[in-house]
Parts: C-alpha cells; structure tokens; sequence
C-alpha cells in the first residue's frame, strides 16, 4: 500500500496542482471541465518537471526536500486559492443532452482501447532503445548522481543525445520523489497517462471548438494504430511533444476566437514547456511563435493587440525560463553535426535527397505503393502500411477542401507542418552525421507520430468548424 | 466561378469519417495480432528484462567510481553489439563506461566468447573483482 502510495503520489499531486493552476487562470473563461482535466494535468507534470530541473539550478544535485516542499506550498497555495475563487463565482451548470450518449459510447471505445496498451506497456517495462538509453539514463543521472549528474554531459555518451533538453527526464525524476531506488514504473505510468491526456485533449479540443459528437473518431483512429500504440508505451519523448504541440494550437486558436489574454498566457506557458522537450520541441515553439503574430492579428481588430502579446510573452518567459538556462549554461555542443555543405569528407551526396525523399515517399504513401504492386501483379513488393493509409486520406481530404483548411482561424497548422517539415528535410539533408537511411528508419516515423494528432485536430476542425455556428 | 453542391462539406464529412471508421477495424485487427504475440511470449518470460546480463553489477560496484573502463570482443560499430554496450550503460549508470579507454582501475569485460575477456585481463594485468552468472567481468587493475 505504501509502495504504491509512494508511486502515484506525485502523479496525482502533479495533476492536482495543474488542476488548480488552470483553475484560476481561466477562471473567467467559459471553459469545460474536461478541458481544464486536461490541459490542467499537462501543465501541472510541466510545473513539477521544472521545479525538479531547478533543484539541480540551485544546489547542483536533486534536493528532494526542496522539490518536495516547493510541491506542497504551491498544491496548498493553489488549493486554497481554488477555494476562494469557487465560493466567489457561480457555479457551472451541467446540461445534458441525448444526442451526448453517441459522444460517450465513442468516448468508452477510446478508454477500452487503453487495454491493449497496458498490456503491451507492461510486457516492455523499459520502453524502447531510446528511452532506456537516452531519456531514462539521463533520468537515472539525475536521480542517482548526486553532484556528478553534470557526467551525463560527457562527449562519450553522444549515444544519448547529451545536448538535448530535460524535461522528460526531469519530470520522470519527480514520479521518483518518494522512492529511493529509479523502477520502471514512473516512465511507464508516464507514458500511459500522457497519451491519455494528448488523446483526451484532442477529443475535448474538437469537442470544444466543432461541438460535434464525431470528435472522438480520430482519437479512436489514432489509439488502434498499433504502430501509435508501439510509439506511445515506448516512453520517448516524442508523446510530450505531440502533447504540448497540441495544446499549444489549441491555445492559439482560443485566443482568437475569444479574445481572451488568458488563453494567450497559456499558449505561451505551452510553447515554452514544450521548448523544452526536444530540440524539435524548441524548432516547433520558435515556429510557432513566430507564426502567432501574423494568426492573431492579421484582419482581425477586435483583440486587445499589445494584452494579448504581453501576456503571450509572460507565458512563454515563465515556460521556457528552463530552456533558457539549459540552453545557455548547460548544453554541451552537438557533436552528432556534420555540416554536409562544406564537408569535403561527409559532402552531400544527390544520393542523400533521392534516400530522404523515397523515405518520405513509403512512410507517407505505402498503400498507393501497394496499389501499383497490385496492378503490376507483384506482391512480394508490398510493403506494411504502418500509418493504415491515413496520410493519403489527409492529402485527399485538404485537397477537397483547401480553402477551409487554410482558413483565417486554421492557417497556422499547415503553415507550420510545411515549414517545420521543411526545416526537418533540410537537417536531415546537411548534417551527413550519420548514415542517413538507418537515421530516417529511426526517427521519421516518430516526427510522424508527434505531429499526427495536431494533423488529425487540423482536418476535422476544417471539416466541422461551422458546426459550432449551426448549433 | 464553380460552385459547389450544398452538401459537398456534408460528403467530405462522410468521407473522413467513414476512412477513420474502417481504417480503426483494419487497425483492430492487427493489434489484435500484436497483443496475441505478446500473449505467446509471456508464457516464456514476463516482462522483456534488458537488464538481466548485466544483474549482480550495480549494487557491487566499488564506493566513489565513476568512470569503468570497458572491454568488448565484438564489433562496437555494429547494432546489437551497440545495444549491449548502451545496456550495460543504463543499468551501471550513473557511472560511465568508457569504451575507449581501458586504462581505468576498474573495467568491465562483457565478451560474447569469456575466454577473450580472460585473455585481455592477463595482457592488461587486470584481475578479476566480481563476475556474474552471464560471464560479465568487473577486472581490476592493481
């Protein structure tokens, strides 16, 4: 029972005191409980993984006494904070509709397909190659390194990705708070309630924004993809940023659409957590931050320009202030860079685009590949189609209805997605490190699976933004 | 201009949502496959240990070391062999094994043939300190 206790615990007062923090942030927005569950919880596991990373900021090794007190007086602050407000404002009323029992049969589907990604979290306790050998190394330097964690950092462990940022590794520390030896259980259960909460988010968001009672359908897509399933229990760090590059777009959405500084503030603590995930994370934040300013104000007058900005900026301070610090004063240099432009040993080759754009070609396209195998009668070429031929429906779905995808409300995705896309093509075109079809068969499909749910949120609101207006 | 059919969006809806809906049987019935493997091994061994080689090391190593040295008779360029070297790093962490340099007071000698590891202990006058089950050997040099 103790064990256990001592498990959950900081799970459970993480989320808490995400709860309540959103609480009072979006205390005058009308805002559903299920998005504050899970927008709340993402930002508490972000809030408890930065005061863990500042213990080390501090005294230069994990003070858990730190740790664990800053924890119980924000929980105890924001509790009580919680409180005051609750008993000052009124109290949501809860409608209920028939129409909602189609909603919550899909929604029990969703939660069924857990299941099988327990049981297969369970039988792979470690996760995949790159987690034990990155991120939950990383987490064990911290956990058991004292005043050597700054080891990890050694050029002999290029393997783990020494530059990278630590907020997985951060915040798995902090699920091991209360114990006293780093188990297997912290990284697993992380993984499990991460997809739950980018999931839950992607069925509430388009619940929210579309008020359509389809909006678990791509989340129950995306759940029975086994290759999703694979990725998701293998505890990388891939979830986190699929998880805040989603509720960072949500943010920005509900900026604009209520004009509320609150969401902007939120938005902003999004991007800066997720900063601070992985360099991906951090080229997906600088994206997107660039491109908010042109989707919030571009042909639109109502929002109080200069309060939206200001608090977009705290935000992303507040968020990124451990990126910040990491960035400048712990990084080591990326010594898995070879600049292919001027390499006259690793130069790049023609090649290298022909390998990255084939593999683009059969990650995104494979059933059209089949197809042709079928019609040519030659079946020993066809391949699994890992992502079930989603891709090819996305391409056909923004093709049917372009100018709904690039609406004045949703341009920011796709603008991103290409640009980000774009960039990642490029990196993996002039830094001739490493072997680059082993590089792409090891990392395309995870880029893949961290921006599929914001994909997925992208198409349906396209196809159900004027559902909201109709109701 | 063209313009489109009133329900054109109404198609488009049915379009995706269909997809989603048969692409999720498809995808069942798949995982279903995924998990029925898993079933079969689980008869064999519970949960996939990547530790179990390397069992017996962690709590014994010397007070203070932070860095080992780290012999392999195999080919460090290749994947699994990579594997067990990334392996024996994640359960001994936090300290280092330094595969470049075995000039280290400690180094571990994890070789797929354990007559090579004896063989290097004797040409770097290392001796043995601890050895496990699997034949991975802590030498120490005097």
């Amino acid at each position: 029972m103790i064990e256990l206790l001592k498990t959950y615990l900081p799970f459970i007062v993480s989320f808490l005191t995400g709860f309540f923090l959103i609480n009072l942030i979006l205390r005058k927005a009308n805002v559903s409980f299920p998005i504050r569950f899970f927008l709340g919880s993402g930002l508490g596991f972000g809030l408890s993984a930065n005061i863990t990373f500042f213990s080390f900021v501090f005294f230069n090794q994990l003070n858990k006494t730190f740790v664990i007190l800053v924890t119980i007086v924000l929980f105890v602050a924001l509790f009580v904070l919680n409180i005051i407000s609750w008993l000052r404002n009124s109290k949501p009323k809860i409608i209920w509709d028939k129409k909602y029992l189609l909603f919550l049969l899909t929604f029990i589907i969703f939660c069924t397909l857990f299941i099988p990604l327990c049981y297969q979290a369970n039988f792979y306790p470690y996760g995949g190659w790159d987690a034990w050998s990155c991120w939950n190394l990383k987490a064990k330097f911290m956990f058991l390194a004292k005043d050597h964690w700054q080891n990890m950092f050694d050029p002999i462990l290029w393997r783990s990705s020494p530059h990278y940022p630590l907020l997985l590794p951060s915040m798995n520390v902090f699920f091991w708070i209360m114990q006293d030896t780093p188990t297997t259980t912290g990284p697993l259960i992380n993984s499990i309630v991460f997809t739950f909460l980018l999931l839950g988010l992607l069925i509430f968001g388009l619940k929210d924004l579309t008020k359509s009672i389809f909006s678990a359908v791509p989340a129950i897509f995306i759940l029975s993809l086994p290759l999703f399933q694979k990725l998701a229990y293998s505890q990388y760090n891939d979830l986190l940023v699929a998880y805040f590059l989603l509720a960072s777009f949500f943010c920005l959405i509900k900026t604009k659409e209520t004009n509320l500084p609150e969401f902007s503030f939120l938005g902003g603590i999004f991007l800066g957590v997720l900063s601070f995930t992985k360099n991906e994370g951090l080229l997906a934040a600088l994206l997107i931050l660039l491109l908010s300013f042109p989707y919030l104000f571009w042909r639109n007058k109502q929002l109080s320009k200069t309060k939206i900005i200001k608090f977009l900026f705290i935000g992303l301070f507040l968020g990124a202030i451990s990126t910040l610090i990491f960035t400048f004063f712990y990084a080591p240099k990326n010594i898995t860079f070879i600049n292919g432009l001027v390499s006259s040993e690793k130069p790049i080759t023609l090649m290298r685009i022909k390998i990255i754009l084939a593999f683009y070609f059969f990650e995104l396209f494979t059933p059209i590949w089949n197809l042709i195998a079928v019609i040519k009668h030659n079946p020993k070429a066809i391949i699994d189609a890992k992502w079930m031929g989603i891709w090819v429906v996305t391409v056909i779905i923004i093709i049917m209805n372009f100018k709904k995808c690039f609406a004045l409300k949703l341009w920011i995705i796709p603008v991103f997605l290409l640009l980000y896309n774009f960039i990642i093509i490029f990196y993996y075109l002039i830094n001739t490190y490493f072997q680059i079809d082993w590089w792409l068969q090891v990392t395309l499909h995870r880029i893949l699976f961290s921006v599929l749910p914001t994909v997925m949120f992208w198409i349906f609101y396209s196809l159900w933004q004027e559902n909201k207006n109709s109701q | 201009m063209i313009k489109l059919p009133l329900n054109y969006n109404k198609i488009l809806k049915t379009l995706f949502i269909c997809a989603l809906s048969l692409f999720t049987i498809l995808n069942l019935i798949k995982l279903k496959k995924v998990v029925s493997d898993i079933v079969k091994i689980k008869q064999l061994t519970n949960y996939q240990d990547i530790e179990y080689r390397f069992k017996g090391l962690e709590n014994n190593l010397p007070k203070g070391t932070t860095y080992l040295g780290y012999f392999s008779d195999s080919d460090l360029t290749k994947s699994d062999d990579v594997k067990l070297l990334s392996q024996a790093q994640f359960v001994l962490a936090p300290v280092i094994l330094d595969y470049t340099n075995i000039d280290h007071k400690y180094v571990l000698f994890v070789c797929n043939n354990e007559t090579n590891a004896w063989k290097k202990m004797k040409e770097t006058n290392t001796s043995p300190f601890l050895r496990n089950r699997y034949g991975v050997i802590l030498g120490v040099k005097p």
